[in-house]
């Protein structure tokens, strides 16, 4: 049987699958680098119980990072921000960066 | 002026406090610190924008007036009636507060508005949550991201958005009526 799209969430604060299909798209904004090796989305409900998601963006391990290297991440951050908070899901998006 | 300065650079030295292995408990307090910097930052401003210049304490009694929650509320509600305008649609603010508004916001406003939100729900996981382990990396972006909102706050401080937008940080709820 076909898989049906469906705007019901699994969890509260789920991803509708229309939802996926455009985070999945948002890959493509952020070309992987040197600096930055994979970025995650994460889907929930922040402190407000308001619907959010975590983006992780995956950087290489620094124990001292250049102010070069930080402005690079920030930079994919607000990209990736700009393009959930311009879009139509009234979700809120939060970024972090997990170094490994 | 000094207080939300001081701040910021005290969660710079509390972030880099170990040369190599940082503690939790340094990171922790660098997210909360940086995050307290920009809430002073625009409880003092909006204090010095809303409050009558005497009686001079009355200006200390404005700024324990606002709230962490309803200042995030404030902010996700500027952002996001920006998008809804520029996908089309009408912003949820009553007709007055949107008739003071040009859309689309200056992108200095909105800038400081998403890193607040931004901060302060990494606060909350920073003191709340133990379960988290937070980097280095990540606390230094976020300090950079505070610093470059100081600098785009300056620049949109003075403008009627912003004045609307601090107004809305103590009569939201009720400008509705």
């Amino acid at each position: 049987m076909p898989k049906t799209d469906t705007t019901e969430r699994r969890y509260p604060g789920a991803a509708t699958d229309e939802e996926a299909r455009f985070f999945a798209q948002l890959h493509s904004l952020v070309p992987l680098s040197e600096t930055i090796k994979d970025i995650h989305f994460r889907f929930g409900e922040d402190s407000d119980d308001t619907l959010a998601v975590w983006i992780t963006i995956h950087a290489s391990a620094d124990v001292s990072p250049s102010k070069k290297k930080i402005a690079e991440l920030n930079q994919a951050a607000e990209k990736l921000r700009l393009a959930v908070l311009n879009s139509k899901f009234k979700r809120w998006p939060y970024v972090e960066i997990r170094a490994e | 002026m000094t207080l939300p300065r001081d701040l910021l650079d005290q969660a710079d030295l509390l972030a880099s406090k170990e040369r190599r292995r940082p503690k939790q408990a340094s990171l922790r307090r660098a997210i909360s610190t940086a995050y307290y910097a920009l809430f002073h930052l625009l409880i003092e401003d909006a204090a010095n924008a809303l409050s009558p210049t005497a009686p001079a304490p009355l200006r200390r009694v404005f700024a324990r007036a606002f709230q962490h929650g309803p200042m995030k509320t404030a902010c996700k509600d500027f952002v996001q009636a920006n998008a809804a305008v520029a996908n089309g649609n009408v912003s949820q603010f009553p007709k007055p507060v949107q008739d003071m508004l040009v859309f689309p916001l200056p992108p200095e406003l909105l800038m400081v508005l998403t890193t607040f939100v931004e901060l302060q729900e990494a606060r909350h996981t920073a003191d709340y949550d133990l379960t988290a382990q937070l980097n280095r990396l990540d606390v230094l972006s976020k300090i950079l991201t505070v610093r470059t909102a100081f600098a785009a706050w300056s620049t949109v401080k003075k403008t009627e958005s912003a004045a609307v937008f601090m107004a809305s940080l103590l009569i939201r709820k009720d400008w509705a009526r």
